[in-house]
């Protein structure tokens, strides 16, 4: 359950209800956010430097002592401390200076320095600055140095807290901005984000439609990414002019506002989402958008590069690995968390190349967990617990009828008793065989992935290349990666001590008299029978909770797969529990939702 | 540090860096007071915010309410208009009005209690109400 206010909690539920929706739409350049390192020369002891280029902006209200900024209306939050390393919103960047009464820095004015480890080339930037209060900074220099050191120099003089300047960058490998005065007397540079490129909002009549798909598989046998469809307005027809800039992981973030009886708003983010779809209406005044969280990148790209040793290798190493080779290879900055129970539980199995989606569920579910991308965009691979909240829950929630739009439909699922995992043991062949044998056309040098045939030892591999110079090799368990240069069809023939696996049963039957009803699992990371022991009972305990939920309800956006809720229903309040699997929100003007859970 | 007249704030209010200097030399002023009384209060209190550049956290809302806390208890009896102060502020908790008017009314009691006392010190060596002959009268 995301963390809001005792005032959220109480007026979601209540009639009438007034919500409003917002979708940001960064069209950026994301490799530049990750290959840029920020640094200043004044930075309070607030948020962080870095946190300005981190891709998040912030969704709360901070308190300050600045002059005439902390409204006591209770939309001002206490502010995380830097040591707390929160994850659910991102300060960004707030100066150590102050402006005078005039709005005025001193000098040495306090500047912004983006340092990129490769040159990037965009429309411009977008400054983020304080769109919460209203304040911003109206008089910047932005020095620009490209890769051939040639510098240039522009003054600007944004207009709002959410600006895009308007420039072509092209191959700039270092930007300078200086804050030569705020809006407001008396205030720090707050500034929650520098975009590499324009940054859309539509709220309001700008945005049509707009629905969000969440969903938890407790025992990972999946792990479904959260997906966003969002209409908006194309009347400016934003969406035909960067056609060729779209597609490329675009981050959406939709929003849902309370709005209270006085005027003010509560915000709740549903999450950070990369657009791998579009399309414009017959029309052209409208767009739709479609964009799916982190996990759907992941099933994107490969994770080639386990070594198989024997040696156990804890589950949280092997989930660090796959994440930082992911990080790699998608030019991503992945923030994450994983449970450290998973530093005590250790595997010899043997995986074959994979996407690093597919590895992360293996080591969740041999982890007893599952793994999922939150709100926040935190990645976590977790332990869960039958009949226990997967998050915190601040509040004890239940979906009372008047939540409702029906009764809730209650079904019976039949119930598993008989569970079976494989237990699986590797050996490495004392000799050694052909594990590839290929060709490839090559012109030049290239560089590539070979996967193997079977799995091997990576240190008795040797790979053959003829029609072809073989440059360079890496050898992994079950893939190899080669740079090789020549001319025609090279013939790769790789050799190596070749791994086999067998595998014994692990049963856990729990049928008594009943009939069987029976669930096979299956996990290359289960090389223990004490493992398959312990996953066994786990998945058999969420297995118990049968009574399957489903609600269409007013929806409350502050809940999150993974929460335990009270379910009420015309036979009982208060009473049923339920864990939730599956939330839809639909807002057209007002909200809505779907809401299913599996209960006990 | 001087007593301060003490501000009720409403959700229009502002909260700036000399409200903040206020409510703790409130503090300091209420522990001299009590030194009157015979009470040695060691506070640790903040008064020297001059431009708003300081960032005040959690732990200076804990700071002050256990400031107020550790003022009340030097009697330990609660004066008219106390309200039990919070000592559990960590980040991500909303600050408005009602918990400004709580530190500053708990000051304010606690100053009407401790400067009664102080004037009725010289007929039982404490507040009447206290040892007992504010009740008789």
């Amino acid at each position: 359950m995301l963390p809001v206010t005792q005032n959220f909690h109480k007026s979601i539920s209540v009639f009438p209800r007034t919500i409003s929706a917002t979708v940001e739409f960064d069209l950026v350049d994301a490799m530049a956010q990750s290959n840029c390192t920020p640094t200043s020369n004044s930075i309070a002891p607030i948020g962080g430097v870095a946190q300005a280029a981190d891709g998040m902006t912030q969704t709360r209200k901070y308190m300050s002592e600045e002059t005439n900024y902390l409204l006591l209306d209770g939309i001002f939050f206490t502010p995380p401390k830097p040591s707390d390393h929160v994850a659910f919103d991102s300060i960004g960047w707030w100066s150590a200076a102050i402006s005078d009464q005039d709005g005025n820095f001193a000098v040495a004015y306090p500047t912004l320095t983006l340092t990129q480890s490769a040159s990037f080339t965009s429309l411009g930037l977008t400054f983020v600055f304080s769109p919460l209060t209203g304040d911003y900074c109206n008089s910047i220099q932005i020095v620009t140095t490209d890769n051939i050191a040639h510098q240039t120099t522009y003054y600007i003089n944004p207009t709002s807290a959410n600006y895009f300047w308007s420039q072509q960058l092209t191959i700039i490998t270092q930007v300078v901005i200086t804050f030569y005065s705020t809006n407001k007397p008396y205030r720090r540079v707050h500034l929650a984000e520098v975009i590499f490129g324009e940054q859309f909002l539509w709220t309001g009549q700008n945005l049509f439609d707009l629905d969000i798909l969440e969903e938890l598989d407790p025992l990972c046998n999946s792990a479904p990414p959260k997906e966003v469809h969002a209409s908006v307005a194309n009347n400016l027809n934003n969406f035909n002019l960067y056609l060729g800039n779209m597609q490329k992981k675009q981050p959406l973030k939709p929003y849902l506002n309370l709005i209270y009886a006085n005027g003010t708003s509560e915000t709740v983010p549903m999450g950070t989402f990369y657009l791998y779809n579009w399309r414009n209406d017959a029309n052209y005044l409208s767009s739709t958008l479609y964009a799916r969280d982190l996990l759907d990148l992941m099933d994107g790209t490969m994770f080639y590069k386990y070594s198989y040793s024997g040696s156990p290798i804890t589950l949280y190493a092997l989930a660090v690995s796959v994440l930082q080779d992911f990080c790699a290879q998608a030019s991503l900055n992945v923030t994450y968390q994983i449970d450290i129970a998973l530093q005590s539980i250790s595997t010899t199995g043997v995986l074959s190349a994979m996407s690093h989606h597919d590895v992360l569920m293996y080591v969740a579910q041999a982890g007893m967990g599952a793994v999922y991308v939150d709100r926040y965009n935190v990645l976590h691979i977790r332990q869960t617990v039958s009949q226990q909240p997967l998050n915190p829950m601040p509040y004890t929630e239940e979906l009372t009828l008047s939540m409702q739009e029906t009764y809730p439909k209650i079904a019976i699922q039949d119930p598993y008793n008989y569970f079976t995992l494989n237990i699986y043991t590797s050996t490495i062949a004392s000799s050694t065989s052909t594990i590839y044998s290929g060709t490839v056309p090559i012109t030049g040098q290239i560089s590539l992935w070979v996967n193997y045939t079977t799995p091997a030892s990576a240190s008795t591999c040797v790979a053959v290349v003829t029609v072809g110079t073989l440059v360079s090799a890496t050898y992994y368990t079950d893939a190899a990666y080669f740079t090789i240069s020549g001319s025609g069809n090279a013939v790769i023939t790789i050799t190596g001590k070749a791994i086999t696996s067998t595998s014994v049963q692990a049963i856990l039957n729990n049928a008594g008299t009943q009939p069987t009803n029976e669930v096979d699992l299956d996990n290359p990371l289960v090389t223990t029978a004490a493992m398959a022991t312990s996953i066994l009972s786990w998945y058999a305990a969420e297995c118990g909770n049968m009574y399957l939920y489903e609600v269409e309800s007013w929806g409350d956006p502050s809940l999150e797969c993974g929460d335990v809720i009270f379910w009420d229903s015309q036979y009982s309040t208060n009473t049923k529990q339920a864990k939730i699997i599956r939330q839809e929100f639909r807002f057209g003007g007002t909200l809505s939702g779907t809401i299913n859970g599996k209960g006990w | 540090m001087a007593w301060q007249t003490p501000v009720v704030s409403s959700a229009m209010s502002y909260f700036n860096y000399a409200d903040w200097n206020r409510v703790e030399g409130n503090c300091a002023a209420l522990a001299t007071l009590l030194q009157i009384c015979g009470y040695n209060v060691g506070l640790t209190t903040i008064t020297s915010r001059s431009d708003g550049s300081y960032l005040d956290f959690y732990d200076s809302l804990n700071r002050i309410e256990g400031n107020i806390l550790a003022l009340y208890a030097c009697y330990g009896v609660s004066p008219s208009g106390w309200i039990i102060p919070k000592t559990t502020w960590t980040y991500d908790m909303p600050l408005s009005f009602n918990d400004t008017n709580r530190m500053e009314g708990n000051e304010l009691a606690l100053y009407n209690q401790v400067s009664g006392i102080i004037q009725e010190y010289l007929v039982c060596g404490q507040g009447l109400a206290i040892c007992g002959l504010g009740w008789r009268n």
